[in-house]
């Protein structure tokens, strides 16, 4: 495939933790592209070092007990482990922007909406306290709150889970980031908010065109929002594909069984939902060799040894498999 | 027809909200407000809507863990919300619950085998030794190897101490399990394997499941039946086969809309819900969804529409709406 140079580029990332019962590989090698104004999934479940992964990139993983113990992170073109702190603030916000999943704890309780609002855009804009507040006044019209005169005014608590992460979305955006990072930003939603946000979040990364790193454990978000995706699990990147690809031609058996078991709406209602044996390895005692062998329908004595390397597929992908299906 | 084992009337549960200077009684909220329900024994009955709808309160009321403000739960002909404490702890071996967060549910001083013997010991039902022979009984059925006994359920992990929640709920045989949101806080590669199981146990044993979560793709794998709550009342009641073919609730239409589907290449027509569900201690007039709802006319606003079998709809559908259908009709 013919690609552009990539807006931000992950290489061998490695992040730590010092916890008590030991030290930690919460992302172990990361690798991975993302491109202008494309939407990139990052998908896998609980832990498997996806949230990690998004708050290295603006340096943002808790020191202690974490520390970014490895690997580059180029975003056009500079690299961002090298920045001082001050250098690093500047591409927060400006460049780089984040959301999260649970917008009560980003946002501050003792200040109204459009307090916090104005303050994020004069932090990078000269402007009076009066053009910033009709400069929110159109950041929160532009991502659907509804009454926005009425809402500018009221505090955090005053707004329903869906307004408030609209109210994030809007802080993020003030900016005009290059790139948005959203963490699971709808998880915390009921399904009939999580589909207006959704649509929100992909109208505005169209019109900003801004590129999008989405963090997700749902496939079926990934599957109506992102173009491309990357499969993580136990830390490592361990499949890399376009959407389309991905959905039609898994190759990793843990994507595949993924795609195979997750409940999803069906015409007629199976009888026994097919399943991915065993659970994921405890990050402490990650066994050799590749880490999903234990559940691995296709594992070979081979995979035990040495772990795959993330390696091109016949259709412009990635796959860290020994024996991916084809 | 069989006799339902359950059978809910008219049930209630409001919450008063204080307020002011004595703290007094200023409004209520009104998380269940007129669920009627039936049951049939060792069917599943999944109940679905989002949060704050009012299905969990409404399990629990089911159960009296939280006593209703009015209605009746009528479990195998006797009625419970009529049972002074004492015999109301003889029916609860009956019913069960399962809760959500099976990290919460277990006591952490106390081994797997003791958590799924409690409820035996409790109930003082047969001698020591065959109460522990039970539990292995119990390990077996969930999947559980017998050896896992002797261990605390920090040790476990979410999926398996989900397990040992469901092995402590099936301790006393009882003819009705209230499982509460049971997989949502497991990953999503171990929720199909506690689904498998909760089919299995009510086609291998007969239970009957009052099954609640906020996914209606869970719902649609274990439920015969599905109810769809909002605001505090069931909105459409339809065999789970007929509900998701033909909803014929504009609010089931909707829900079932949002689900984002795994599969880029099925686009659809999403119905795109204005605004946020109105708070359950000011439910709008006439039909409680009518200010969201892309059909509500002035009757809407007006007249509350019961829960009813509607003509064109599949036999066994009810639904509260005055314009029910499956195709989206003009509002005019
Ligand atoms: N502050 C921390 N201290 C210690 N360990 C941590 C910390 N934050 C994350 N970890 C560990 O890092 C690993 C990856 O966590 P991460 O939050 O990135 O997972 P995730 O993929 O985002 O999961 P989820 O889907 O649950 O959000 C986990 O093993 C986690 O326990
Ligand atoms: S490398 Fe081996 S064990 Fe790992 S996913 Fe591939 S086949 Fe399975
Ligand atoms: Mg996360």
């Amino acid at each position: 495939m013919n690609h552009p140079t990539p807006l931000l580029a992950l290489r061998d990332l490695v992040v730590e933790f010092d916890t008590m019962a030991g030290r930690v590989r919460a992302v172990d090698g990361v690798s991975l592209d993302v491109f202008p104004e494309e939407s990139l999934a990052l998908v896998g479940e609980s832990g498997c070092g996806k949230t990690v992964t998004a708050l290295s990139i603006l340096r943002l993983v808790p020191q202690p007990p974490g520390r970014i113990a490895g690997g580059s992170i180029r975003f056009d073109g500079r690299d961002l482990l090298a920045l001082p702190e001050s250098g690093m603030r500047a591409v927060r916000g400006r460049d780089i922007a984040m959301i999260f999943q649970e917008p009560m704890t980003a946002l501050n309780p003792v200040f109204t909406v459009g307090a916090q609002l104005g303050d994020v855009i004069r932090r990078h804009q000269r402007l009076s306290r009066r053009e910033a507040r009709k400069a929110s006044l159109a950041l929160l019209e532009q991502v659907g709150i509804p009454e926005p005169g009425r809402r500018i005014d009221e505090y955090p608590h005053q707004l329903s889970g869906g307004q408030r992460q609209r109210v994030m979305i809007a802080m993020a955006l003030s900016c005009g980031p290059r790139l948005l990072v959203a963490d699971e930003p709808t998880t915390a939603l009921d399904v009939t908010t999580q589909a207006q946000v959704l649509e929100e979040i992909r109208r505005l990364q169209a019109e900003y065109r801004m590129a999008m790193i989405l963090v997700t454990h749902d496939l079926g978000i990934v599957a109506e929002t992102c173009t491309r995706a990357v499969v993580m699990y136990c830390g490592q990147v361990v499949e890399a594909a376009t959407t389309a690809a991905l959905f039609s031609r898994p190759h990793h058996p843990y994507t595949v069984g993924l795609l195979d078991s997750i409940p999803r709406l069906r015409e007629t209602r199976l009888a026994e939902l097919p399943v991915i044996p065993g659970r994921v390895p405890d990050p402490l005692q990650l066994p050799a060799g590749c880490r999903f062998a234990d559940r691995c329908p296709r594992v070979s004595a081979e995979c035990r040894v040495v772990s795959p390397p993330l390696v091109a597929t016949a259709d412009g992908g990635l796959v860290a498999c020994y024996h991916p299906h084809p | 027809m069989n006799r339902p084992l359950l059978e809910v009337r008219e049930l209630r549960k409001y919450f008063p909200i204080r307020g002011g200077l004595f703290r007094r009684v200023v409004g209520q909220v009104k998380a269940v407000d007129g669920v009627n329900l039936q049951l049939v024994a060792g069917r599943t009955l999944g109940l679905v809507g989002e949060s704050g709808c009012g299905k969990s309160t409404l399990g629990r009321a089911i159960l009296r863990l939280q006593e209703p403000t009015s209605g009746q739960v009528i479990l195998s002909g006797e009625d419970i919300t009529a049972l002074p404490r004492q015999a109301l702890l003889a029916q609860r071996r009956q019913m069960q619950i399962i809760f959500q967060d099976p990290y919460a549910s277990l006591n952490p001083r106390r081994t797997v085998g003791q958590a799924i013997r409690e409820p035996l010991d409790v109930h003082r039902i047969g001698t020591l030794a065959e109460r522990q022979q039970r539990v292995t009984e119990l390990l077996d059925i969930v999947g559980l190897r017998d050896s896992v006994r002797d261990r605390y359920p920090h040790e476990f992990s979410g999926g398996q101490r989900q397990r040992v929640g469901i092995a402590r709920a099936l301790a006393l045989n009882p003819a009705l399990i209230v499982a509460d949101e049971p997989v949502s806080a497991l990953d999503v590669s171990v929720q199909s394997q506690v689904l498998n199981l909760v089919a299995r146990l009510q086609r291998e044993h007969g239970i009957a499941f009052l099954f609640i979560s906020h996914d209606l793709a869970v719902i649609q794998h274990v439920s015969d039946e599905v109810a769809v709550m909002y605001l505090g009342r069931i909105v459409e009641h339809a065999p789970a086969a007929s509900l998701y073919r033909e909803p014929q609730h504009p609010y089931t239409q909707a829900l079932l809309s949002a689900v984002p589907v795994p599969d880029p290449a099925r686009r659809r027509q999403r119905i795109v819900l204005a605004g946020d569900v109105p708070s359950p201690a000011r439910p709008p007039p006439g039909c409680a969804f009518h200010p969201r709802c892309p059909r509500a006319r002035d009757r809407c606003r007006q007249e509350r529409p019961e829960l009813a079998s509607t003509a064109g709809a599949p036999a066994g559908t009810r639904v509260a709406c005055h314009f029910p259908g499956t195709e989206d009709r003009e509002t005019d």
